[in-house]
């Protein structure tokens, strides 16, 4: 091997080395700060289906898709009711795309609504993105969910 | 050695010139013109090749993330999209709003790393040149960090980064002009100077990220590695104009870069002023390099590895190579987005997997024999 060959190998192992580096630096400062939008919450739904009262759970989970945007599915999961989940992906700008909103200006919730896949969904959202409750019509029931503290 | 006979078959096969019969009552002009035919012929279908991996590539990108979406689904959101026809809300936003600016980000810094790779190295003559390994990105990342963590701006604005990135990516450009003119460096030689210069900027910003508050600090060490996954369509337009300009205003010179990678005293013979030629070229490279690294920060090799294996594809010939080195570049990238995606979900920084892979195709091609691929 030719020295400007055995050189040029050793730098490009010292890049490398360096990338290498620069992410170890920058995972310990991610664990240094964890992320306070990542969570995992739980829900006590009830509610009525064909006029029965129901009753079940549900469970928001983080997906990460985008640096940019919070993602957090919820599925839910309620006795005589197919179990259906829905998105709610929270934008740059920290509210959810796609949703309307429709009420809130308390000084903690804002209240906002889309249709899904034939479901009318309301959220009622609080500070750092937090889903304290959501109400969900569908076809013969009609179910509210509260964050379980 | 195999993977010197790999890269020697892979460059006879794209030249197709060792393969040709010659025709009975053919006369050599005939015979040359058809040599040269079925060489851009196989250029073409390469060229061709390489955009049907390209689009495939989007599709099948776009599908990775914990939100479920099949391959043809994924165009036909995008098509529902396009058209305003939108049946899926959620579908539409995971694949527009979210997936999408990675994926064009990823297209646009592959892009353009790798055109401005392609340039540096003909321009040089060294094929250890891009703007990576010359120290031009450590210089914009020195620019755009100096405006994250100490708030100096020379403009101020929405554009402060990238031209903050730019004038400090023009430093180690003129001390490249400097050098070359001073004494001849050789290849090695370059590499060396840019790591050197690399490594004091990396002092600078260190220093500087030391003085930052911690979370401000965290933000920046993420993003200096490379990473793709928090631009939104805001900053799209701007990474793709100066992408855009740059690739057009290299490509435009593409004439003028063969001449250069013939040798000076040739492009000198056809009139070319060689070094108002390396200044303008710098200055292209230099702004490419500052629009990426402002928002994706320093991800290495694609401008460095994207034209040596575009090289052995379609030749040294800068009007087919500046586009292939291109094409190749955005599917490089599209590539290692996907890797780190397997390796450990969305979080792994690009910058990380682009000189993981990057590099040791690198090595293998400069052990192989740089002779027979440059």
């Amino acid at each position: 091997m030719r020295p400007n060959t055995v050189v040029a190998v050793l730098a490009v192992g010292a890049l490398m080395i360096g990338a290498f580096m620069l992410y170890a630096t920058s995972d310990l400062f991610g664990s240094m700060n964890p992320d306070q939008y990542d969570r995992k919450e739980g829900y006590a739904v009830t509610g009525t289906s064909d006029g029965s009262e129901v009753s079940g759970t549900a469970l928001l989970t983080t997906i990460n898709e985008s640096g940019a945007y919070h993602n957090y599915l919820i599925d839910v999961s309620v006795d005589g009711v197919p179990p259906f989940s829905f998105l709610v992906p929270f934008g740059p700008d920290g509210h959810p795309s796609n949703y309307d909103l429709i009420g809130g200006g308390s000084p903690i919730l804002d209240v906002y609504a889309i249709s899904l896949e034939g479901r009318d969904i309301t959220i009622s959202v609080g500070e750092l993105c937090t889903i304290a409750g959501f109400t969900v019509i569908g076809e013969g029931y009609e179910l509210t969910g509260e964050i379980i503290e | 050695m195999n993977i010197k006979k790999t890269l020697t078959g892979l460059k006879d096969r794209a030249s197709l010139t060792k393969t040709l019969d010659r025709i009975e009552g053919e006369s050599d002009e005939e015979y040359v013109y058809r040599e040269y035919k079925v060489s851009q012929r196989s250029k073409a279908l390469f060229l061709g090749g390489f955009l049907a991996l390209f689009i495939i590539l989007i599709g099948l990108k776009i599908t990775q993330g914990p939100y479920d979406i099949g391959f043809i689904e994924v165009y036909q959101t995008i098509w529902h999209h396009i058209t305003g026809d939108i049946i899926e809300p959620m579908a539409d936003n995971v694949v527009w709003e979210q997936r999408m600016p990675r994926v064009l980000t990823a297209v646009i810094v592959g892009v353009g790393l790798a055109a401005a790779g392609a340039a540096m190295q003909s321009m040089m003559k060294n094929p250890l040149a891009d703007p990576y390994t010359t120290g031009i990105s450590s210089g914009a990342l020195f620019g755009a960090t100096l405006a994250m963590t100490v708030g100096i701006y020379i403009v101020g604005g929405f554009y402060g980064r990238v031209v903050n990135a730019f004038v400090f990516a023009m430093v180690p450009a003129l001390f490249i002009i400097a050098l070359s003119r001073w004494k001849k460096p050789s290849p090695a030689m370059m590499i060396l100077v840019g790591i050197a210069i690399m490594y004091i900027f990396n002092a600078f910003q260190s220093y500087m990220m030391l003085r930052a508050d911690p979370n401000s600090a965290s933000a920046v060490y993420t993003w200096s590695v490379g990473s793709i996954g928090m631009t939104t369509w805001d900053e799209i337009p701007i990474i793709l104009t100066v992408s855009a300009v740059g690739f057009v205003s290299l490509f435009l010179m593409t004439r003028t870069l063969n001449a250069l990678n013939s040798g000076d005293s040739y492009a000198k013979s056809l009139g070319i002023n060689v070094d108002k030629v390396r200044i303008i070229c710098l200055i292209i490279i230099s702004l490419i390099a500052a629009g990426i690294v402002s928002f994706t920060g320093i991800i290495g090799f694609i401008g460095l590895v994207s034209p040596h294996i575009a090289r052995i594809f379609v030749g040294s010939d800068n009007r087919i190579l500046l586009p292939a080195s291109a094409l190749l570049g955005a599917c490089m990238m599209i590539i290692c987005d996907m890797v780190a995606f397997i390796i450990v979900g969305s979080t792994l920084q690009i910058g990380i997997v682009t000189a993981m892979i990057g590099g040791p195709i690198f090595m293998l091609i400069l052990i192989a024999q740089q002779k027979e691929v440059w």
